[in-house]
C-alpha cells in the first residue's frame, strides 16, 4: 500500500498531484464563473433582469398618425374625414422614423416610402377580390370594376379617380359639389365611443347620420342592415338628393356586391343570390329584367327595416 | 394537400421553417458522442465486467473514447450562431434546459475519461520518461506529473482507480449520450422527435456505433500492420455487436411502428415524411441495407461459425454497414425531424452544402481528425498491449 | 530526486497560481466594469401587475399584409424570416384544406389559390405571431439563460447572451422563432419597446380593419378583454400545454 513517494498519509505523490490539479481547475473555474455571471442574473428568474429593459429601450420606428400630422396637417385633415381614417399613414408611406431620418440627412424626401407609386397593385393589397376576404370589405377585380365605372384603359391608376386620402370622393367636381360634409361618426376617431359627452369647444364639427336622420338610424339599428355603417351604401350627400343617394341609385350590381353568391361564402349567413336574373324569376317578375333595380321592390323604408333573415317587403310593380 | 411532393417544398411550411437550421454538424455531434459512449462501454466490458477477451482492445477503446470526446464539442461550436459566447452555457447553465446540461455532463465525463486514461497509461509514461532523455524525456516526465514511482503497490492502486473510474464512467457515458437523445425526445413540438424512447434509442445505437468503429479500426490496424486479426477479440465484439444492434434496431422500428399502429393524428404526416422524404435514408439505408444485412451477416457468423476468412469478411462488412446505419439514423432523426413543418401540413427539403461552415467538407475534416489524433496518441503511449499480435506489430511496423 | 522534483513543482505551481489568479481576476474585473448596465423602463411605466396579451379577430382580417410589412420595418426583421405572418386557409367541399402564406404575406396575397371556386366551402386569413406562452416549452429553451421573461409576462430573447444554438427554435410549436443572421435567436417581442411607451404594437397600429388588439389581460377594462368578451375564442395548439396569451376570435379547428 505504502508507496515510496507517498506524502506520509499513504497516498502516492502522483495521485495527490492529479487530484490537486483537478481541484485547482475546479476552483479556478468556479471563481471565473462567479465573475462572469452578470450582477442582475437571477433577480427576476433565470436570466439577466436587465434584458427586458434593454429590449424596451429600443426606439419605436413607426410614429403613428398623430406624429405624421404635425408636419402634414392638411393631409391628415383630409385623411381623417374619409373611410381610410382607419388606415394609418405608415401603412402606405412606410415608417415615419426612416422618413424623418432621410429628411434630416438631406436625402430625397420619398426615401423610405413603401408605396410611392400608388399603382393599382398597391391599392389591391387590400382591395383585391379574394375568396378569403370578408364580403363586407370593399374588394374589386380590376376588369369588373373598370367595366362598372366605365373606364376603358386598363392601365388607369386608381388615383385617377380616387384620392387615396379621401377615396370616396371620386374627383374634384364631386368634392366641390358636396354640401354636407361627409358623415363621420365620432367613433371614427374615438374608437371606444364618446357616450353622451358634449363636443368640446373648438372641436372639429362633424356630423353623425343620426343628427338629422334620428328615426331612420334608430329604426335600422336593430335590423339586419343595422350592423352596417350608413356610409356603406350612402356615399354622397348632395342637396339635389333629398334622401341621400344609394350608390348607382340602387343598381342591382351595387346590392350584389354583398348579396352575390360568392364561392366560399356560404357560412357568412347573408341572403345570397345566384344571380339577379334568377332572383327575378324566383319572385315571378316578368317585366324587362334590365330595367329593374333592387330598390324597385325593396323600398328604402323596407331596406332599413329588413328584419332578421327575411327578404324585406316586396312591393310588386315597383315603388308607389 | 399531401399529394404532390416533387418540389423542394410541398404543402404548407411555416415561413420560418423553410430553412433547415440544424444541419450536418448536428448530425455529426450525436454521432461522435455515440462513438465516445460506445467505445467507453467496450473498454468497461474489460475493466469492469471482466470480459478478458477484450484485453487487447480495452485501452485502445478507452483512448478512442477520449479522443472522440475531445472533438465532440467542435461540431457544436461550428454550428452555434455565436460560438464566442459558448461559455455562457457553463457560466449560466439554465437548470431547466436539457441542453445546458451539456457543459456539466461533458466536463464531468471528460475528467473521468482523462483520469482513467492517465491512470491506465501511467506506467508506460513512467517507463518512457526513464528511457528517454532530453525534451522527450522531460515531456514524458511532465505527463507523469513528475512522480516516476512504479511498484506493485502503485500498480494495484492504479488498477483499482481504473476499475472505479470505469464503473463511475458508465452511468456518465449513458447520461452523456442518453441526454443527446433526450434533447430530441423532449421536443414536444416535433412529432418525429417527441418520444421518451429517444433516450434509450440513442444510447443503444451509440453502443452499436462504438463497437462498430472499434471493430473497423481493429481490422484496419491489423491490416496496416500486416498481422492476423486476433480472433478472440473479433468474435467477442461481433457477439456483443449482434446483440446490441438487435436491441437498437428493434427500438428504432418499434418506436415508429407504435405510432403507426396507434394511428395518432401525427401518423399521417409522419408516414408521408417516411415514404417521400426519408425513403432512401430511412427505409433503404437505415433499415434494409444497413440493419438487415449486418443482422444476417452477424447471425451467420455467430451461429454457423464459418471459416476465419469468411468470418472476417462478414464481421468487417457488418461493422462498416452499422457505422453507416448509425450515421443514417442520426441523419434521419436530426434532418428528418426538421423536414416536417410544425404546421403538420407541409415538408421542406435539405441538401447539405459542400464548402460552407456547416458543410460536408468541414464535417469530413472534423470527423477525420480524431482518427489521426488517435494514431498520434498511439505513438505517445502504446494503445495495444505489447504481448498481443497487433501490439507487437506496431513495434515492427 | 523525486522528492526534490516534487517540492519544486509544488512551489512553482503555487507561485504560478497566485500570480495567474491575481492577473485573471483583474482582467475579469475590468470586463465586468465595461459591461453596460441597461437603461430602465421609460418614465411612468411599471411592469408589475400587468400581463400583456393579444387578440386576433379572424372574422376581420382581410389579408392585406400591412402587419407583416410594419413588423419587418419596426423590428428590422431579416429577409426570409417573420416575426408575424399571415396564413390563408382555403377549405374545399371535399374536405381538403389548402394553406398558404406567400412570403409570409409580406406583399399580401397576389391571387386566389388555384382551386375551382365551385369547390369552395370557406376561406379566411389567419395572422400568426408569437403566442407569448405562459408556460413556454421552458426546458428546451434558453440553455445559456438567454430567454428572459419580463415582469409583465413577455417571453424575450437576451440578444447579448444568446449563443445561437437554435434549441428554442426547434422547441417552439408555432414556428414563431428563427435564427437571425446575427447569430442569435429572434422572435416577436410584442413590440415591447412600444408597449412600455403606451403605443400599440406595430402590427396593431398598422391593421386597417382592427383585426389585431393588444392589451393587458389583468385589466378587465382593457380593449383586449372587452373584445375577448364579444365572442368565442381559442388559442393555437392548446394540446401543447403552452397556455398561449394570443387569442383568436372565430378560430376554426383546422387552424394549427
Amino acid at each position: 500500500m505504502e508507496a515510496e513517494s507517498s506524502d506520509g498519509k499513504g497516498r502516492p505523490a502522483y495521485a495527490r498531484r492529479v487530484f490537486t490539479i483537478l481541484a485547482v481547475l475546479l476552483v479556478v473555474g468556479l471563481v471565473v464563473r462567479s465573475f462572469l455571471v452578470p450582477d442582475d442574473f437571477g433577480r427576476d428568474g433565470y436570466f439577466r433582469a436587465a434584458a427586458p429593459e434593454e429590449e424596451a429601450a429600443r426606439e419605436p420606428v413607426h410614429q403613428g398618425v398623430e406624429v405624421c400630422g404635425r408636419c402634414h396637417p392638411d393631409e391628415r385633415a383630409r385623411h381623417d374625414k374619409d373611410v381610410h381614417v382607419r388606415v394609418p399613414c405608415e401603412d402606405c408611406h412606410g415608417p415615419g422614423a426612416e422618413h424623418v431620418k432621410a429628411r434630416e440627412a438631406g436625402e430625397p424626401a420619398d426615401r423610405g416610402y413603401i408605396f410611392r407609386e400608388l399603382a393599382p397593385a398597391n391599392c389591391l393589397a387590400c382591395h383585391r377580390r379574394l375568396v378569403a376576404r370578408p364580403v363586407l370589405f370593399p374588394t374589386i377585380t380590376v376588369p369588373e370594376h373598370y367595366a362598372l365605372v366605365g373606364v376603358k384603359d386598363m392601365g388607369t391608376a386608381c388615383q385617377a379617380c380616387h384620392d387615396p386620402h379621401q377615396p370616396l370622393y371620386l374627383d374634384q367636381p364631386a368634392f366641390e359639389a358636396r354640401i354636407h360634409p361627409l358623415i363621420h361618426p365620432c367613433t371614427d376617431c374615438h374608437r371606444d365611443g364618446v357616450g353622451n359627452r358634449p363636443r368640446p369647444p373648438g372641436h372639429v364639427v362633424t356630423f353623425e347620420c343620426r343628427d338629422c336622420h334620428a328615426d331612420v338610424v334608430a329604426d335600422a339599428s336593430d335590423k339586419a342592415h343595422g350592423s352596417l355603417d350608413c356610409r356603406t351604401c350612402h356615399q354622397f350627400h348632395r342637396d339635389s338628393e333629398f334622401s341621400g343617394r344609394i350608390y348607382k341609385n340602387g343598381s342591382p350590381r351595387f346590392c350584389l356586391m354583398c348579396h352575390q353568391d360568392h364561392p366560399f361564402k356560404a357560412r357568412d349567413r347573408m341572403p345570397l343570390l345566384a344571380s339577379f336574373e334568377a332572383h327575378l324569376q324566383d319572385v315571378a317578375m316578368t317585366e324587362d329584367d334590365r330595367s329593374k333595380r333592387c330598390a324597385d321592390c325593396h323600398l328604402e323604408d323596407a331596406i332599413h327595416s329588413v328584419a332578421g333573415r327575411s327578404r324585406g317587403v316586396v312591393v310588386p310593380g315597383g315603388a308607389p | 394537400m399531401h399529394g404532390e411532393l416533387a418540389g423542394p417544398i410541398s404543402g404548407f411550411v411555416f415561413p420560418n421553417e423553410i430553412h433547415v437550421h440544424w444541419t450536418v454538424m448536428i448530425v455529426l455531434y450525436p454521432y461522435i458522442t455515440g462513438l465516445v459512449a460506445g467505445a467507453f462501454i467496450v473498454s468497461s466490458l474489460y475493466h469492469l465486467f471482466g470480459q478478458r477477451e477484450l484485453r487487447t482492445i480495452a485501452r485502445f477503446a478507452l483512448a478512442s473514447s477520449f479522443v472522440f470526446l475531445l472533438f465532440a464539442p467542435l461540431p457544436l461550436l461550428l454550428h452555434l450562431g455565436r460560438p464566442e459566447r459558448a461559455f455562457n452555457i457553463l457560466i449560466t447553465p439554465s437548470p431547466t434546459s436539457a441542453m445546458a446540461g451539456f457543459g456539466i455532463v461533458y466536463l464531468t465525463y471528460l475528467t473521468l475519461v482523462a483520469l482513467e486514461v492517465w491512470f491506465s497509461v501511467r506506467e508506460d509514461l513512467v517507463e518512457r520518461a526513464r528511457q528517454r532523455g532530453g525534451l522527450t524525456g522531460f515531456l514524458y516526465r511532465a505527463l507523469a506529473l513528475g512522480d516516476l514511482t512504479v511498484t506493485d503497490a502503485t500498480r494495484r492502486r492504479d488498477h483499482r482507480v481504473v476499475r472505479f473510474l470505469a464503473g463511475a464512467g458508465i452511468p456518465v457515458a449513458c447520461f452523456l449520450h442518453g441526454y443527446v437523445g433526450f434533447l430530441f425526445g423532449s421536443i414536444k413540438a416535433n412529432p418525429w422527435w417527441s418520444t421518451p424512447l429517444m433516450f434509450i434509442i440513442f444510447l443503444m445505437s451509440a453502443i452499436v456505433s462504438g463497437l462498430s468503429v472499434l471493430l473497423f479500426l481493429f481490422y484496419l490496424i491489423s491490416y496496416l500492420r500486416k498481422v492476423p486479426v486476433e480472433r478472440a477479440v473479433v468474435e467477442t465484439m461481433a457477439r456483443y455487436l449482434w446483440g446490441f444492434m438487435m436491441v437498437a434496431v428493434t427500438l428504432e422500428v418499434m418506436e415508429v411502428l407504435s405510432i403507426a399502429y396507434q394511428q395518432t393524428a401525427e401518423w399521417e404526416p409522419l408516414s408521408i415524411l417516411i415514404r417521400d422524404r426519408l425513403f432512401v435514408t430511412y427505409i433503404v439505408v437505415q433499415l434494409v441495407v444497413c440493419s438487415l444485412l449486418p443482422f444476417l451477416f452477424l447471425g451467420v457468423n455467430n451461429l454457423l461459425k464459418p471459416r476465419s476468412r469468411v468470418s472476417d469478411l462478414l464481421v468487417f462488412s457488418s461493422s462498416v454497414l452499422l457505422l453507416v446505419q448509425v450515421l443514417a439514423m442520426r441523419w434521419n432523426v436530426v434532418i428528418g425531424g426538421q423536414l416536417l413543418s410544425k404546421s403538420l401540413r407541409g415538408y421542406t427539403s435539405y441538401v447539405p452544402g459542400l464548402w460552407e461552415r456547416e458543410g460536408l467538407v468541414v464535417a469530413v475534416v472534423v470527423f477525420t481528425v480524431p482518427f489521426l489524433l488517435l494514431r498520434w496518441v498511439d505513438r505517445v503511449v502504446p494503445l495495444f498491449p505489447p504481448d498481443s499480435a497487433i501490439g507487437a506489430g506496431e513495434r515492427s511496423a | 530526486m523525486n522528492d526534490e522534483f516534487k517540492g519544486m513543482q509544488v512551489l512553482d505551481r503555487r507561485a504560478f497560481l497566485k500570480t495567474g489568479l491575481a492577473g485573471a481576476t483583474g482582467l475579469l474585473w475590468t470586463f465586468r466594469l465595461t459591461e453596460a448596465r441597461a437603461g430602465d423602463y421609460p418614465a411612468g411605466y411599471d411592469p408589475d401587475g400587468r400581463r400583456w396579451g393579444f387578440l386576433v379577430d379572424l372574422t376581420r382580417c382581410m389579408g392585406c399584409g400591412a402587419c407583416v410589412r410594419a413588423c419587418k420595418a419596426e423590428n428590422h426583421v431579416p429577409d426570409g424570416y417573420y416575426r408575424t405572418w399571415v396564413e390563408r386557409y382555403t377549405m374545399l367541399r371535399d374536405g381538403r384544406v389548402l394553406v398558404d402564406s406567400p412570403d409570409g404575406a409580406l406583399n399580401g396575397f397576389p391571387e386566389d389559390p388555384p382551386v375551382d371556386p365551385a369547390e369552395g366551402e370557406q376561406a379566411f386569413f389567419v395572422p400568426n405571431l408569437c403566442t407569448q406562452c405562459s408556460t413556454a416549452p421552458r426546458g428546451p429553451e434558453r440553455p445559456a439563460g438567454a430567454s428572459s421573461r419580463s415582469r409583465d409576462g413577455l417571453v424575450l430573447v437576451d440578444k447579448k447572451r444568446c449563443i445561437g444554438c437554435g434549441y428554442c427554435v426547434q422547441a417552439c410549436p408555432y414556428g414563431s422563432r428563427y435564427l437571425h443572421p446575427d447569430g442569435t435567436a429572434d422572435k416577436c417581442t410584442l413590440c415591447y419597446h412600444r408597449l412600455v411607451r403606451g403605443l400599440p404594437t406595430a402590427c396593431v397600429q398598422a391593421c386597417p380593419v382592427g383585426a389585431r388588439v393588444v392589451g393587458d389581460l389583468n385589466d378587465p377594462d382593457s380593449p383586449l378583454r372587452k373584445r375577448l368578451a364579444t365572442g368565442r375564442h381559442g388559442v393555437l395548439k392548446p394540446e401543447m400545454g403552452t397556455h398561449p396569451k394570443c387569442f383568436y376570435l372565430g378560430l376554426d379547428q383546422e387552424v394549427i
